[in-house]
Protein backbone atom coordinates (compact mmCIF):
# COMPACT_ATOMS: atom_id res chain seq x y z
CA UNK A 1 0.00 0.00 0.00
CA UNK A 2 1.55 3.34 -0.97
CA UNK A 3 1.04 5.96 1.41
CA UNK A 4 -1.61 8.63 -0.05
CA UNK A 5 0.71 11.55 0.60
CA UNK A 6 2.79 9.86 -1.79
CA UNK A 7 0.30 9.44 -3.93
CA UNK A 8 -0.78 12.82 -4.20
CA UNK A 9 2.52 14.14 -5.22
CA UNK A 10 3.07 12.01 -8.18
CA UNK A 11 -0.31 12.84 -9.37
CA UNK A 12 -0.18 16.28 -8.57
CA UNK A 13 3.38 16.47 -11.03
CA UNK A 14 1.49 14.40 -13.51
CA UNK A 15 -1.49 17.19 -13.48
CA UNK A 16 1.39 19.96 -13.46
CA UNK A 17 3.35 18.42 -15.98
CA UNK A 18 0.09 17.97 -18.22
CA UNK A 19 -0.29 21.42 -18.24
CA UNK A 20 2.79 22.40 -19.13
CA UNK A 21 3.10 20.25 -22.31
CA UNK A 22 -0.53 21.45 -23.23
CA UNK A 23 0.64 25.20 -22.49
CA UNK A 24 3.86 25.13 -24.71
CA UNK A 25 2.05 22.70 -27.55
CA UNK A 26 3.83 18.98 -26.99
CA UNK A 27 0.61 17.85 -28.11
CA UNK A 28 2.56 14.53 -28.60
CA UNK A 29 3.95 14.27 -25.53
CA UNK A 30 0.66 14.97 -23.84
CA UNK A 31 -1.08 11.72 -25.84
CA UNK A 32 1.63 9.54 -23.81
CA UNK A 33 -0.03 10.72 -20.81
CA UNK A 34 -3.02 8.72 -21.75
CA UNK A 35 -4.27 5.10 -21.63
CA UNK A 36 -5.33 2.87 -24.99
CA UNK A 37 -8.67 3.01 -23.56
CA UNK A 38 -8.79 6.34 -22.65
CA UNK A 39 -11.65 8.63 -23.27
CA UNK A 40 -11.43 12.79 -23.10
CA UNK A 41 -14.75 14.27 -22.52
CA UNK A 42 -15.59 18.15 -23.01
CA UNK A 43 -19.92 17.73 -22.37
CA UNK A 44 -21.86 20.90 -23.99
CA UNK A 45 -24.37 22.47 -21.79
CA UNK A 46 -26.73 20.49 -19.03
CA UNK A 47 -26.22 19.75 -15.77
CA UNK A 48 -26.13 16.49 -15.77
CA UNK A 49 -24.41 15.31 -19.26
CA UNK A 50 -24.97 12.18 -20.64
CA UNK A 51 -22.81 11.59 -23.75
CA UNK A 52 -25.04 8.61 -24.83
CA UNK A 53 -27.98 10.74 -24.94
CA UNK A 54 -26.88 14.43 -25.32
CA UNK A 55 -24.57 16.24 -27.74
CA UNK A 56 -20.89 17.04 -26.26
CA UNK A 57 -17.88 19.52 -27.23
CA UNK A 58 -15.44 16.53 -27.41
CA UNK A 59 -15.84 13.26 -26.72
CA UNK A 60 -12.96 11.61 -28.11
CA UNK A 61 -11.70 7.93 -27.44
CA UNK A 62 -7.87 7.08 -27.92
CA UNK A 63 -8.06 7.13 -31.83
CA UNK A 64 -9.73 10.27 -32.47
CA UNK A 65 -7.83 12.07 -29.97
CA UNK A 66 -4.93 11.49 -31.84
CA UNK A 67 -6.76 13.08 -34.90
CA UNK A 68 -7.47 15.87 -32.89
CA UNK A 69 -3.69 16.24 -32.32
CA UNK A 70 -2.81 15.53 -35.99
CA UNK A 71 -5.07 18.26 -37.22
CA UNK A 72 -4.05 20.82 -34.69
CA UNK A 73 -0.92 20.33 -35.86
CA UNK A 74 -1.04 20.67 -39.29
CA UNK A 75 -1.08 23.36 -41.56
CA UNK A 76 -4.77 23.38 -42.13
CA UNK A 77 -6.57 23.86 -39.46
CA UNK A 78 -7.14 27.41 -39.81
CA UNK A 79 -9.20 27.81 -36.65
CA UNK A 80 -5.09 27.18 -34.95
CA UNK A 81 -3.86 29.44 -37.69
CA UNK A 82 -2.22 31.45 -35.97
CA UNK A 83 -2.14 28.83 -32.76
CA UNK A 84 -3.53 29.65 -29.47
CA UNK A 85 -1.00 31.02 -26.97
CA UNK A 86 -2.14 29.65 -23.71
CA UNK A 87 -1.10 29.84 -19.83
CA UNK A 88 -3.30 27.82 -17.48
CA UNK A 89 -3.94 27.08 -13.88
CA UNK A 90 -4.60 23.59 -12.21
CA UNK A 91 -5.49 24.04 -8.69
CA UNK A 92 -8.13 22.66 -6.21
CA UNK A 93 -6.23 19.08 -6.59
CA UNK A 94 -8.43 16.57 -4.40
CA UNK A 95 -7.42 12.83 -4.84
CA UNK A 96 -9.94 9.92 -4.17
CA UNK A 97 -9.20 7.18 -2.21
CA UNK A 98 -7.02 4.74 -4.57
CA UNK A 99 -9.15 1.29 -5.46
CA UNK A 100 -6.94 -1.14 -7.11
CA UNK A 101 -5.02 0.30 -9.47
CA UNK A 102 -7.15 3.54 -10.52
CA UNK A 103 -8.20 6.93 -8.55
CA UNK A 104 -10.44 9.73 -9.19
CA UNK A 105 -8.75 13.10 -8.71
CA UNK A 106 -10.95 16.46 -9.24
CA UNK A 107 -9.24 19.95 -9.78
CA UNK A 108 -9.80 23.21 -11.45
CA UNK A 109 -8.85 24.66 -13.93
CA UNK A 110 -8.11 28.44 -15.03
CA UNK A 111 -6.98 28.60 -19.14
CA UNK A 112 -6.03 31.99 -20.40
CA UNK A 113 -5.90 31.73 -24.20
CA UNK A 114 -4.79 34.71 -26.34
CA UNK A 115 -5.53 34.45 -30.04
CA UNK A 116 -5.59 36.28 -32.97
CA UNK A 117 -5.83 39.67 -30.78
CA UNK A 118 -8.18 38.53 -28.29
CA UNK A 119 -7.66 36.82 -24.71
CA UNK A 120 -10.43 34.69 -23.61
CA UNK A 121 -10.69 33.16 -20.30
CA UNK A 122 -12.06 29.99 -19.22
CA UNK A 123 -12.85 27.86 -15.89
CA UNK A 124 -13.58 24.09 -15.33
CA UNK A 125 -14.06 22.00 -13.18
CA UNK A 126 -12.08 18.58 -14.21
CA UNK A 127 -12.14 15.15 -13.48
CA UNK A 128 -9.99 12.63 -13.96
CA UNK A 129 -9.20 8.84 -13.72
CA UNK A 130 -5.82 7.87 -13.16
CA UNK A 131 -4.35 4.61 -13.86
CA UNK A 132 -1.09 2.96 -12.57
CA UNK A 133 0.52 1.06 -15.48
CA UNK A 134 4.11 1.89 -15.04
CA UNK A 135 3.52 5.53 -13.66
CA UNK A 136 0.00 6.92 -13.65
CA UNK A 137 -1.65 7.48 -16.84
CA UNK A 138 -4.98 9.44 -17.68
CA UNK A 139 -7.91 6.97 -18.25
CA UNK A 140 -10.50 9.64 -18.02
CA UNK A 141 -10.51 13.48 -18.30
CA UNK A 142 -13.86 15.22 -18.40
CA UNK A 143 -13.47 18.97 -18.42
CA UNK A 144 -17.01 20.66 -17.24
CA UNK A 145 -16.57 24.44 -18.53
CA UNK A 146 -18.35 26.58 -16.26
CA UNK A 147 -19.82 28.22 -19.14
CA UNK A 148 -20.81 24.78 -21.22
CA UNK A 149 -24.22 26.25 -22.58
CA UNK A 150 -22.85 29.43 -23.19
CA UNK A 151 -21.63 30.35 -26.89
CA UNK A 152 -17.62 29.94 -28.14
CA UNK A 153 -15.97 31.62 -31.06
CA UNK A 154 -13.20 28.88 -31.53
CA UNK A 155 -12.75 26.13 -28.92
CA UNK A 156 -10.62 24.39 -30.54
CA UNK A 157 -7.62 24.70 -27.83
CA UNK A 158 -7.01 21.33 -26.05
CA UNK A 159 -8.45 21.80 -22.35
CA UNK B 1 -32.65 55.10 -37.20
CA UNK B 2 -34.10 52.30 -39.77
CA UNK B 3 -37.20 54.94 -41.25
CA UNK B 4 -33.90 57.13 -42.45
CA UNK B 5 -32.99 54.41 -44.95
CA UNK B 6 -32.70 55.14 -48.26
CA UNK B 7 -34.92 52.29 -50.14
CA UNK B 8 -32.80 53.11 -52.96
CA UNK B 9 -29.39 52.87 -51.85
CA UNK B 10 -30.86 49.25 -50.25
CA UNK B 11 -31.51 48.05 -53.30
CA UNK B 12 -28.36 49.56 -55.00
CA UNK B 13 -26.42 46.88 -52.89
CA UNK B 14 -26.95 44.00 -54.38
CA UNK B 15 -26.75 42.92 -57.91
CA UNK B 16 -27.07 39.74 -59.94
CA UNK B 17 -23.89 38.13 -59.48
CA UNK B 18 -22.20 40.86 -56.61
CA UNK B 19 -23.21 42.25 -53.45
CA UNK B 20 -21.77 45.80 -52.03
CA UNK B 21 -19.61 44.95 -49.20
CA UNK B 22 -21.59 47.16 -47.24
CA UNK B 23 -23.95 44.37 -46.93
CA UNK B 24 -21.39 42.80 -44.31
CA UNK B 25 -19.80 46.25 -43.15
CA UNK B 26 -22.76 48.85 -42.26
CA UNK B 27 -24.51 48.67 -39.11
CA UNK B 28 -27.46 50.65 -41.04
CA UNK B 29 -27.77 47.59 -43.50
CA UNK B 30 -28.24 45.53 -39.75
CA UNK B 31 -31.34 47.86 -38.61
CA UNK B 32 -32.79 47.93 -42.18
CA UNK B 33 -32.93 43.85 -41.80
CA UNK B 34 -33.94 43.38 -38.66
CA UNK B 35 -37.14 45.59 -39.59
CA UNK B 36 -37.51 44.45 -43.36
CA UNK B 37 -36.71 41.04 -42.77
CA UNK B 38 -36.41 39.79 -39.57
CA UNK B 39 -39.82 41.90 -38.25
CA UNK B 40 -41.55 40.87 -41.71
CA UNK B 41 -40.88 37.47 -43.08
CA UNK B 42 -41.27 33.72 -41.22
CA UNK B 43 -38.77 33.14 -39.18
CA UNK B 44 -37.42 29.49 -37.37
CA UNK B 45 -37.93 29.97 -33.31
CA UNK B 46 -37.86 26.48 -32.16
CA UNK B 47 -39.30 23.00 -32.80
CA UNK B 48 -42.35 21.28 -31.25
CA UNK B 49 -40.26 18.53 -29.55
CA UNK B 50 -38.28 21.08 -27.22
CA UNK B 51 -41.63 22.22 -25.68
CA UNK B 52 -43.68 19.14 -25.79
CA UNK B 53 -45.84 19.03 -22.72
CA UNK B 54 -48.06 22.01 -21.39
CA UNK B 55 -45.77 25.30 -19.59
CA UNK B 56 -42.74 24.06 -21.80
CA UNK B 57 -41.34 26.63 -22.96
CA UNK B 58 -38.17 27.85 -24.85
CA UNK B 59 -36.58 31.66 -24.90
CA UNK B 60 -35.17 33.07 -28.17
CA UNK B 61 -34.76 35.74 -30.20
CA UNK B 62 -36.78 36.86 -33.24
CA UNK B 63 -34.32 39.41 -35.24
CA UNK B 64 -33.22 41.40 -31.96
CA UNK B 65 -36.26 40.87 -29.82
CA UNK B 66 -36.53 38.94 -27.02
CA UNK B 67 -39.42 35.96 -27.13
CA UNK B 68 -41.53 33.41 -25.68
CA UNK B 69 -42.45 30.10 -27.38
CA UNK B 70 -44.43 27.99 -24.97
CA UNK B 71 -46.99 25.35 -25.20
CA UNK B 72 -50.38 26.55 -23.34
CA UNK B 73 -52.26 24.07 -21.14
CA UNK B 74 -54.58 23.55 -23.95
CA UNK B 75 -50.94 22.51 -25.85
CA UNK B 76 -51.16 25.47 -28.22
CA UNK B 77 -48.16 26.84 -29.31
CA UNK B 78 -47.74 30.49 -28.29
CA UNK B 79 -45.14 33.02 -29.34
CA UNK B 80 -44.99 35.91 -26.88
CA UNK B 81 -42.79 39.30 -26.35
CA UNK B 82 -41.29 38.68 -23.40
CA UNK B 83 -41.69 41.99 -22.00
CA UNK B 84 -44.01 42.81 -19.15
CA UNK B 85 -46.61 44.86 -20.88
CA UNK B 86 -46.36 47.42 -17.08
CA UNK B 87 -42.87 49.11 -17.57
CA UNK B 88 -41.45 46.66 -19.67
CA UNK B 89 -39.02 43.97 -18.07
CA UNK B 90 -38.60 40.77 -18.73
CA UNK B 91 -40.45 37.92 -17.47
CA UNK B 92 -38.78 34.77 -18.60
CA UNK B 93 -35.31 34.33 -17.82
CA UNK B 94 -34.33 31.16 -18.48
CA UNK B 95 -33.31 29.04 -21.78
CA UNK B 96 -35.76 26.57 -21.14
CA UNK B 97 -37.96 25.24 -18.92
CA UNK B 98 -41.71 24.69 -17.60
CA UNK B 99 -43.72 27.49 -16.01
CA UNK B 100 -47.66 27.54 -15.79
CA UNK B 101 -47.55 31.66 -15.05
CA UNK B 102 -44.72 34.28 -15.65
CA UNK B 103 -44.24 37.02 -12.98
CA UNK B 104 -42.50 39.96 -13.45
CA UNK B 105 -40.37 40.33 -10.38
CA UNK B 106 -40.29 44.07 -10.62
CA UNK B 107 -43.89 44.58 -9.45
CA UNK B 108 -45.28 41.10 -9.33
CA UNK B 109 -47.48 41.31 -12.82
CA UNK B 110 -48.60 37.61 -13.37
CA UNK B 111 -49.46 36.06 -16.64
CA UNK B 112 -51.08 32.87 -17.78
CA UNK B 113 -48.37 30.92 -19.88
CA UNK B 114 -50.85 31.83 -22.60
CA UNK B 115 -49.84 35.28 -22.14
CA UNK B 116 -53.28 36.39 -20.59
CA UNK B 117 -52.65 38.71 -17.67
CA UNK B 118 -53.38 36.93 -14.86
CA UNK B 119 -53.51 40.15 -12.40
CA UNK B 120 -51.36 42.46 -10.31
CA UNK B 121 -50.48 43.30 -6.79
CA UNK B 122 -52.83 46.08 -5.15
CA UNK B 123 -55.17 46.52 -8.17
CA UNK B 124 -57.73 48.46 -6.59
CA UNK B 125 -55.56 51.36 -7.50
CA UNK B 126 -55.98 50.70 -10.93
CA UNK B 127 -58.80 52.77 -12.79
CA UNK B 128 -62.02 50.88 -12.94
CA UNK B 129 -61.69 51.01 -16.56
CA UNK B 130 -58.35 49.34 -16.92
CA UNK B 131 -58.20 46.98 -19.61
CA UNK B 132 -56.53 43.61 -18.52
CA UNK B 133 -57.43 41.33 -21.44
CA UNK B 134 -55.36 43.77 -23.49
CA UNK B 135 -52.54 43.92 -20.90
CA UNK B 136 -51.55 40.17 -21.89
CA UNK B 137 -48.36 39.42 -23.00
CA UNK B 138 -48.36 40.64 -26.64
CA UNK B 139 -48.50 37.44 -28.94
CA UNK B 140 -46.46 37.82 -32.35
CA UNK B 141 -48.81 38.15 -35.50
CA UNK B 142 -48.48 35.09 -36.57
CA UNK B 143 -47.31 31.51 -35.95
CA UNK B 144 -46.33 28.83 -38.36
CA UNK B 145 -45.67 24.86 -38.38
CA UNK B 146 -44.59 22.09 -40.43
CA UNK B 147 -43.29 18.93 -39.63
CA UNK B 148 -42.81 20.03 -35.89
CA UNK B 149 -40.80 23.31 -36.83
CA UNK B 150 -42.21 26.36 -35.62
CA UNK B 151 -42.27 29.75 -37.67
CA UNK B 152 -43.31 33.34 -35.98
CA UNK B 153 -43.98 36.20 -38.41
CA UNK B 154 -44.50 39.79 -36.56
CA UNK B 155 -46.47 41.33 -40.20
CA UNK B 156 -49.85 40.46 -39.38
CA UNK B 157 -50.17 39.66 -43.12
CA UNK B 158 -48.46 38.23 -46.40
CA UNK B 159 -47.32 34.93 -47.76
CA UNK B 160 -48.65 31.95 -45.71
CA UNK B 161 -45.81 29.93 -44.25
CA UNK B 162 -46.93 27.21 -46.63
CA UNK B 163 -46.43 29.64 -49.21
CA UNK B 164 -43.01 30.90 -47.83
CA UNK B 165 -41.48 27.56 -47.62
CA UNK B 166 -42.39 26.12 -50.97
CA UNK B 167 -40.04 23.83 -52.23
CA UNK B 168 -37.86 23.68 -49.36
CA UNK B 169 -41.06 21.61 -47.61
CA UNK B 170 -40.01 18.37 -49.67
CA UNK B 171 -36.64 18.76 -48.32
CA UNK B 172 -37.67 19.17 -44.40
CA UNK B 173 -40.31 16.45 -45.27
CA UNK B 174 -37.10 13.87 -46.12
CA UNK B 175 -35.02 14.87 -43.35
CA UNK B 176 -37.74 14.14 -40.92
CA UNK B 177 -38.86 11.27 -42.90
CA UNK B 178 -35.61 9.00 -42.37
CA UNK B 179 -37.37 8.31 -38.95
CA UNK B 180 -39.99 5.39 -39.59
CA UNK B 181 -42.52 7.18 -37.68
CA UNK B 182 -41.81 10.33 -39.44
CA UNK B 183 -41.21 12.09 -36.52
CA UNK B 184 -37.68 13.86 -35.08
CA UNK B 185 -36.64 15.46 -31.93
CA UNK B 186 -34.46 17.88 -31.03
CA UNK B 187 -33.95 16.76 -27.70
CA UNK B 188 -30.29 15.77 -27.34
CA UNK B 189 -29.02 18.99 -26.42
CA UNK B 190 -26.59 21.71 -28.47
CA UNK B 191 -23.49 22.90 -29.02
CA UNK B 192 -23.27 27.17 -29.59
CA UNK B 193 -21.09 28.79 -31.12
CA UNK B 194 -20.61 32.43 -32.39
CA UNK B 195 -18.58 34.86 -34.84
CA UNK B 196 -17.72 38.50 -35.07
CA UNK B 197 -19.58 38.72 -37.97
CA UNK B 198 -23.39 39.36 -40.22
CA UNK B 199 -25.58 36.43 -39.62
CA UNK B 200 -25.32 36.20 -43.81
CA UNK B 201 -22.37 34.97 -43.47
CA UNK B 202 -23.78 31.58 -42.20
CA UNK B 203 -26.74 31.38 -44.23
CA UNK B 204 -24.15 31.79 -47.29
CA UNK B 205 -21.50 28.93 -45.93
CA UNK B 206 -23.97 27.00 -45.16
CA UNK B 207 -25.26 25.98 -48.74
CA UNK B 208 -21.45 26.66 -50.47
CA UNK B 209 -20.10 23.93 -51.78
CA UNK B 210 -16.94 25.53 -53.34
CA UNK B 211 -15.57 25.96 -49.81
CA UNK B 212 -14.98 22.29 -48.31
CA UNK B 213 -11.96 20.75 -50.23
CA UNK B 214 -10.41 24.24 -48.98
CA UNK B 215 -11.68 25.17 -45.55
CA UNK B 216 -11.61 21.88 -44.47
CA UNK B 217 -8.77 19.93 -46.30
CA UNK B 218 -7.68 19.29 -42.41
CA UNK B 219 -11.08 17.33 -42.04
CA UNK B 220 -10.49 15.42 -45.00
CA UNK B 221 -7.41 14.46 -43.80
CA UNK B 222 -8.35 13.23 -40.37
CA UNK B 223 -11.50 11.43 -42.20
CA UNK B 224 -9.01 9.94 -44.62
CA UNK B 225 -6.67 8.36 -41.56
CA UNK B 226 -10.40 7.05 -40.01
CA UNK B 227 -11.59 5.41 -43.11
CA UNK B 228 -8.48 4.58 -44.40
CA UNK B 229 -9.11 7.09 -47.83
CA UNK B 230 -12.41 6.01 -49.35
CA UNK B 231 -13.80 9.11 -47.36
CA UNK B 232 -11.48 11.68 -48.50
CA UNK B 233 -11.69 10.31 -52.58
CA UNK B 234 -15.77 11.11 -52.32
CA UNK B 235 -15.40 14.39 -50.11
CA UNK B 236 -13.03 15.94 -52.40
CA UNK B 237 -14.69 14.40 -55.67
CA UNK B 238 -17.94 15.40 -54.35
CA UNK B 239 -17.25 19.00 -53.94
CA UNK B 240 -14.58 19.62 -57.24
CA UNK B 241 -15.55 21.14 -60.60
CA UNK B 242 -16.30 17.51 -62.22
CA UNK B 243 -18.52 16.51 -59.36
CA UNK B 244 -22.51 15.22 -60.36
CA UNK B 245 -23.66 16.97 -57.35
CA UNK B 246 -25.56 19.85 -58.38
CA UNK B 247 -26.40 23.31 -56.30
CA UNK B 248 -30.41 24.43 -55.71
CA UNK B 249 -32.07 27.98 -55.52
CA UNK B 250 -35.14 27.06 -54.60
CA UNK B 251 -37.25 30.31 -54.47
CA UNK B 252 -37.88 32.81 -51.01
CA UNK B 253 -34.06 32.60 -50.74
CA UNK B 254 -33.80 29.10 -50.03
CA UNK B 255 -31.19 27.00 -51.58
CA UNK B 256 -29.68 23.23 -51.28
CA UNK B 257 -26.67 21.45 -51.70
CA UNK B 258 -27.86 18.56 -53.05
CA UNK B 259 -25.82 15.43 -52.92
CA UNK B 260 -28.06 12.84 -53.39
CA UNK B 261 -26.78 11.96 -56.64
CA UNK B 262 -24.11 9.46 -54.75
CA UNK B 263 -26.71 8.21 -52.17
CA UNK B 264 -30.21 7.88 -51.68
CA UNK B 265 -31.46 10.13 -49.17
CA UNK B 266 -32.03 8.21 -45.53
CA UNK B 267 -29.53 5.16 -46.92
CA UNK B 268 -27.96 5.96 -44.02
CA UNK B 269 -29.77 6.94 -41.01
CA UNK B 270 -26.30 6.73 -38.65
CA UNK B 271 -25.45 10.12 -39.86
CA UNK B 272 -27.94 11.11 -42.40
CA UNK B 273 -26.38 13.66 -45.28
CA UNK B 274 -27.54 13.87 -48.54
CA UNK B 275 -28.01 17.28 -48.68
CA UNK B 276 -27.54 20.67 -47.33
CA UNK B 277 -30.70 22.78 -47.02
CA UNK B 278 -30.70 26.36 -45.91
CA UNK B 279 -34.41 28.04 -45.32
CA UNK B 280 -34.56 31.85 -45.29
CA UNK B 281 -33.64 33.55 -43.64
CA UNK B 282 -32.09 31.69 -39.98
CA UNK B 283 -32.58 27.89 -40.58
CA UNK B 284 -30.34 25.38 -41.64
CA UNK B 285 -30.59 21.64 -41.60
CA UNK B 286 -27.52 19.49 -42.92
CA UNK B 287 -27.58 15.57 -42.30
CA UNK B 288 -28.43 14.95 -39.34
CA UNK B 289 -28.31 18.54 -37.57
CA UNK B 290 -30.74 21.45 -37.25
CA UNK B 291 -28.80 24.71 -36.52
CA UNK B 292 -30.63 28.07 -36.32
CA UNK B 293 -28.74 31.61 -36.74
CA UNK B 294 -29.78 34.56 -34.49
CA UNK B 295 -28.29 37.45 -35.52
CA UNK B 296 -26.94 39.80 -32.71
CA UNK B 297 -25.37 42.89 -34.73
CA UNK B 298 -24.08 43.77 -37.40
CA UNK B 299 -20.68 42.66 -36.47
CA UNK B 300 -21.97 39.60 -33.99
CA UNK B 301 -24.10 36.28 -34.72
CA UNK B 302 -24.80 33.45 -32.54
CA UNK B 303 -25.57 30.04 -34.01
CA UNK B 304 -27.14 27.09 -32.25
CA UNK B 305 -26.64 23.22 -33.42
CA UNK B 306 -28.81 20.81 -32.50
CA UNK B 307 -28.49 17.22 -33.74
CA UNK B 308 -31.43 15.43 -34.67
CA UNK B 309 -32.84 12.32 -32.81
CA UNK B 310 -35.04 9.96 -35.24
CA UNK B 311 -38.08 8.72 -33.39
CA UNK B 312 -38.32 5.12 -33.70
CA UNK B 313 -34.54 4.43 -34.16
CA UNK B 314 -33.30 6.26 -30.70
CA UNK B 315 -30.44 3.34 -30.78
CA UNK B 316 -28.57 5.23 -33.15
CA UNK B 317 -28.37 8.59 -31.58
CA UNK B 318 -25.03 7.82 -30.06
CA UNK B 319 -23.38 6.99 -33.27
CA UNK B 320 -25.46 9.91 -34.34
CA UNK B 321 -23.71 12.10 -32.10
CA UNK B 322 -20.31 11.18 -32.11
CA UNK B 323 -20.67 11.43 -36.41
CA UNK B 324 -22.21 14.83 -35.70
CA UNK B 325 -18.97 16.00 -33.35
CA UNK B 326 -16.46 14.96 -35.56
CA UNK B 327 -17.16 18.18 -37.76
CA UNK B 328 -19.74 20.33 -35.87
CA UNK B 329 -19.52 22.47 -32.76
CA UNK B 330 -16.63 24.96 -31.68
CA UNK B 331 -14.65 21.69 -30.67
CA UNK B 332 -14.86 20.17 -33.96
CA UNK B 333 -12.52 19.49 -37.45
CA UNK B 334 -14.79 21.16 -39.33
CA UNK B 335 -17.11 24.31 -38.13
CA UNK B 336 -14.50 26.05 -36.41
CA UNK B 337 -12.68 26.47 -39.25
CA UNK B 338 -15.53 27.70 -41.32
CA UNK B 339 -16.10 30.04 -38.39
CA UNK B 340 -12.33 31.42 -38.43
CA UNK B 341 -13.02 32.42 -42.24
CA UNK B 342 -15.93 34.47 -41.37
CA UNK B 343 -13.06 36.16 -38.72
CA UNK B 344 -11.16 36.77 -41.70
CA UNK B 345 -13.82 37.98 -43.83
CA UNK B 346 -14.46 40.71 -40.99
CA UNK B 347 -11.04 41.73 -41.24
CA UNK B 348 -10.31 41.45 -45.32
CA UNK B 349 -13.66 43.34 -45.73
CA UNK B 350 -12.59 46.87 -43.35
CA UNK B 351 -10.62 47.83 -47.06
CA UNK B 352 -12.00 50.08 -48.87
CA UNK B 353 -12.34 51.04 -52.60
CA UNK B 354 -13.19 47.64 -53.30
CA UNK B 355 -16.62 47.73 -52.83
CA UNK B 356 -18.06 44.51 -55.02
CA UNK B 357 -18.19 40.83 -53.17
CA UNK B 358 -18.44 38.34 -56.06
CA UNK B 359 -20.94 35.64 -56.40
CA UNK B 360 -20.93 35.02 -59.90
CA UNK B 361 -19.68 31.52 -60.05
CA UNK B 362 -22.22 29.45 -62.78
CA UNK B 363 -24.35 32.75 -63.49
CA UNK B 364 -24.36 32.05 -66.82
CA UNK B 365 -25.00 28.38 -67.05
CA UNK B 366 -27.35 27.97 -63.82
CA UNK B 367 -30.36 26.75 -65.52
CA UNK B 368 -34.57 26.40 -64.85
CA UNK B 369 -35.60 22.78 -63.30
CA UNK B 370 -39.20 22.07 -61.65
CA UNK B 371 -39.90 25.67 -60.29
CA UNK B 372 -35.79 25.72 -58.95
CA UNK B 373 -32.43 27.15 -60.39
CA UNK B 374 -30.08 24.08 -61.04
CA UNK B 375 -26.23 24.81 -61.00
CA UNK B 376 -23.05 22.74 -60.11
CA UNK B 377 -22.65 21.98 -56.60
CA UNK B 378 -19.41 24.75 -56.36
CA UNK B 379 -21.62 27.12 -57.76
CA UNK B 380 -22.91 30.09 -56.16
CA UNK B 381 -26.74 29.44 -57.10
CA UNK B 382 -28.02 29.36 -53.73
CA UNK B 383 -26.12 32.27 -52.42
CA UNK B 384 -27.68 34.31 -55.38
CA UNK B 385 -30.92 33.17 -54.43
CA UNK B 386 -30.92 34.44 -51.14
CA UNK B 387 -29.83 37.57 -51.76
CA UNK B 388 -32.16 37.96 -54.65
CA UNK B 389 -34.80 37.20 -51.54
CA UNK B 390 -32.96 39.49 -49.50
CA UNK B 391 -33.24 42.21 -52.03
CA UNK B 392 -37.01 41.98 -52.24
CA UNK B 393 -37.62 42.35 -48.51
CA UNK B 394 -35.27 45.30 -48.30
CA UNK B 395 -36.82 47.36 -51.15
CA UNK B 396 -40.01 46.54 -50.01
CA UNK B 397 -41.99 49.83 -48.79
CA UNK B 398 -41.34 50.12 -45.06
CA UNK B 399 -44.75 49.36 -43.26
CA UNK B 400 -45.65 46.64 -46.06
CA UNK B 401 -46.70 43.53 -45.09
CA UNK B 402 -44.31 40.73 -46.14
CA UNK B 403 -43.99 40.73 -49.82
CA UNK B 404 -44.37 37.98 -52.53
CA UNK B 405 -40.79 35.80 -52.37
CA UNK B 406 -41.99 34.11 -56.12
CA UNK B 407 -39.64 31.99 -57.40
CA UNK B 408 -36.28 32.70 -59.05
Amino acid sequence: MIALAVVRDEIEALLYREARLLDERRFGEWLDLFTPDAVYWVPAGGDTPDPTRHVSFVYDDRQRLELRVDRLLGAHAWAQDPPSRICRAVTNIEVGEPAADEVDVHSALTVVEVRAGRQSLYAARCRYRLRRDDGWKIARKEVRLVNRDDVFDNLTLLL
Amino acid sequence: MESDIDGAWLASLVEEGRVRAEIYTDPRVFEAEMARIFARTWVYVAHESEIPEPGDYKTVTLGTQPIIVVRDKERRIRVLFNRCRHRGASVCQREAGNALYFRCAYHGWTYECDGQLLGMPYASRYDPGFDREAMGLAPVSRVGTHRGFIWASLAPDGPSLDEHLGLAKGFIDAVVDVSPVGEIALTAGCQRYGYDGTWKLQMENGVDGYHPNFVHQSFATAMKKLFAGRFTADFSAAFSDSSPAVSRDLGHGHGVLDMRCFAPYGADERNGGGFNLAVFPNLIIIGAQVRSIWPVAWNRTDVVVQPVVLKGLEHLTEQRLRTHELFYGPAGFGQPDDAEIFRRLAQGLRARGLEWVDFSRGLGREHAEEGMLVGQVTDEVPQRGFYRMWRRLMTAPAGAGVTSGGRP
